[in-house]
């Protein structure tokens, strides 16, 4: 093994603002940060947040007297646009089910972050299930970095900026790691079923559908448009795009196949537009048709995962709420 | 604001040194030859991928080498018995259980060690170095947010669901939660409840009982009490709940009076001196070797 060095040098005797022009990216804004996860959603127009979660209903309720599901994702998970998991909420609620529901999301968010999210935010907020929606953003290091999967690129950039100023003297981001994106992702969705498990709560794991894997009907212009995206290269990779979607998607479904016991959490998700032509906005995000389409896939399982867990029908949840009531005085 | 100089990186009398975004300061290189991703390697690189025994091993700044190197010890200890062992260690001022758990999710993968060891308590009471309500908030990331929110690099910061849980339960479901990720990789571990002056039995001097006497009094913002009530209520907690609950807790070993006989264990309140380090090694030496025995046995 050497010497690890981390590249890049203290640049002690640049202005600050030389600095900030430097790393600071106008087209590609970091908006909302938290140091663990990188970005997350802004508050936009929603009127019910805490500590980076979107809770539904807006109009607030008690989440100890509700049933309370996490859900979390990545840029395909932002409200409003990537609203699956309030459109399940709201079918939930439908069936006279009293919800509250956190949400948390961020552009370009992996498997690393979403294990974060369960390590940091799931004791805190005890939810009855959680579930996310993941998979593309851990292809080709297309955000982490690649030998370090925890190391998102906006926390990378920060960082940058930061390790030239005299903030602090060195960076450093863990133990280099050279599994592929696929087995990071298996294994990090393994870590979040046990963390999960350990909190006392089921986890289910949407493994996303993308254009240029499994099934689906593409239009001439949709077509056009992948061919075009599929070839640009991954720098970190050095593939292109489309390899590393095919090859991620690949190499998940076969430790999944081999390994069911460790991976009974994870529903393929990378055929669900087979019989859903239009169902995307650009080759990676989904449009209203979309995202609906996803959310009432999704909603047999959740209410599968609910009634394992003993928390339907009514009646049962009602008894658990009483019992978590009870429990905590 | 944008890229204007401020007060913020004045904090200078409490330097942030080696910047891990995840875990907050942690050991620089300094003068340990061989150093990895924030790592300390011994005895060095080569052994560590050769050894039939790795051993990740973790702490705060009671850990930190040169000068708390209990880890090394314990190494030789183990070689004097016989095992061929190698070890990656991981420290930072102020690094609390929040910070070793994050350790194992991220570090213990790629290192692969067949016992993770960690020497854990102090970090996390009263709220002193993460912020109340936000666990996983260290001081020093709280730092390094705030200087890229005053210089206009992100619009707003944001540090997880607020958690309101007490220091000792933050501790002792890191320390839970760790342990079901071990026990899952096929890892065995070990976490040593580490001692501190002001709790448990210590044959001080006049001048520790007068030193740590004033740094008692000190009161912790954060949980407004004094510094020597944080630490009181958050061991006694810790060990009651251990008590309670043995099977989720019969990872931890309980330190807190491994000073009884030995006066001069300290340098301060709270870090120990090279004899007390040594002591240290020392009493971890056979839960470690125990543990490791098991382990062979285990696998046959």
């Amino acid at each position: 093994m050497a010497d690890d060095k981390d590249p890049g040098e203290t640049g002690l005797g640049q202005s600050l603002p030389d600095i900030f022009t430097k790393h600071y990216k106008e087209t590609d804004k970091i908006g909302v940060f938290d140091p663990l996860l990188s970005v997350v959603s802004p508050p936009s127009r929603h009127g019910r947040m805490s500590g980076g979660y979107k809770l539904w209903p807006e109009a607030g309720s008690d989440p100890a007297k509700t049933l309370r599901l996490l859900s979390y994702g990545n840029s395909t998970g932002v409200w409003p646009l990537g609203n699956w998991s309030e459109l399940v909420a709201r079918k939930l609620e439908a069936k006279a089910l009293p919800i509250t529901l956190f949400h948390g999301a961020g552009k370009g968010n992996t498997s690393s972050q979403e294990a974060i999210r369960i390590l940091r935010d799931a004791p805190a907020i005890r939810p009855h299930l959680a579930f996310s929606l993941s998979g593309i953003c851990d292809i080709g290091y297309l955000l982490n970095s690649a030998t370090q999967p925890f190391a998102h690129k906006y926390t990378r950039r920060v960082l940058d900026f930061v390790r030239e100023t005299t903030l602090v003297s060195d960076v450093v981001y863990g133990y280099p790691d050279t599994s592929s994106p696929a087995a990071a992702w298996c294994r990090n969705q393994r870590l979040a079923r046990i963390m999960a498990e350990e909190l006392g709560f089921p986890l289910i794991v949407f493994l996303q559908p993308v254009q240029g894997y499994g099934t689906y009907d593409q239009s001439g212009d949709e077509k056009a448009f992948f061919t075009e995206k599929a070839k640009v290269i991954l720098g970190a990779a050095g593939k292109p795009y489309g390899d590393c979607v095919k090859e991620f998607y690949d190499e998940v479904l076969g430790t999944l196949a081999r390994n069911p016991s460790d991976y009974g959490h994870i529903v393929d998700f990378t055929n669900v537009f087979a019989d859903c032509p239009g169902a995307y906005r650009d080759h990676r995000h989904q449009n209203d048709k979309g995202v609906a389409h996803l959310a009432a896939r999704m909603l047999p399982h959740i209410e599968a995962g609910l009634l394992r867990a003993g928390l339907l029908p009514r009646e049962a949840l009602a008894r658990r709420l009483q019992q978590d009531a009870a429990a905590k005085e | 604001m944008v890229g204007q100089e401020t007060a913020v990186n004045a904090g200078q009398v409490d330097p942030v040194g080696t910047f891990d975004p995840l875990l907050s300061a942690v050991a620089p290189k300094g003068e340990w030859p061989f150093y990895r991703g924030g790592y300390n390697l011994w005895p060095n690189p080569k052994a560590l991928e050769t050894a039939r025994i790795r051993l990740m091993t973790m702490g705060n700044s009671t850990s930190l080498w040169p000068d708390a190197a209990w880890a090394i010890e314990l190494g030789n200890g183990l070689k004097s018995q016989g095992f061929d062992v190698a070890l990656a260690h991981g420290a930072g001022k102020g690094n609390s259980s929040s910070q070793e758990l994050l350790r194992v999710v991220r570090d213990m993968p790629a290192l692969k060690p067949d016992l993770v060891l960690s020497l854990s308590g102090i970090c996390d009471i009263g709220y002193m170095i993460n912020a109340k309500t936000y666990p996983f908030a260290h001081k020093y990331i709280r730092r390094f947010v705030d200087y890229a929110l005053e210089h206009g690099f992100s619009t707003a910061a944001t540090y997880g669901y607020p958690d309101l849980a007490s220091p000792a339960e933050i501790w002792c479901r890191n320390q839970k939660m760790s342990r079901a990720l071990t026990q899952a990789m096929g890892v065995d571990q070990i976490v040593f409840l580490q001692p501190v002056q002001g709790f448990g039995s210590y044959p001080w001097t006049d001048e520790e009982k007068a030193f740590y006497a004033r740094k008692a009094e000190v009161v912790l913002k954060s949980i407004n009490k004094p510094y020597g009530d944080c630490v009181v209520e958050f061991y006694t907690q810790v060990r009651a709940a251990i008590a309670a609950n043995p099977d989720d807790y019969h990872h931890i070993i309980d330190l807190t009076e491994v000073f009884a006989d030995c006066p001069g264990a300290y340098r301060d309140h709270r870090h120990q001196s090279a004899k007390g380090v040594a002591k240290i090694a020392q009493q971890m030496l056979p839960h470690v070797v125990a543990a490791l025995n098991k382990g062979v046995q285990a696998n046959g």
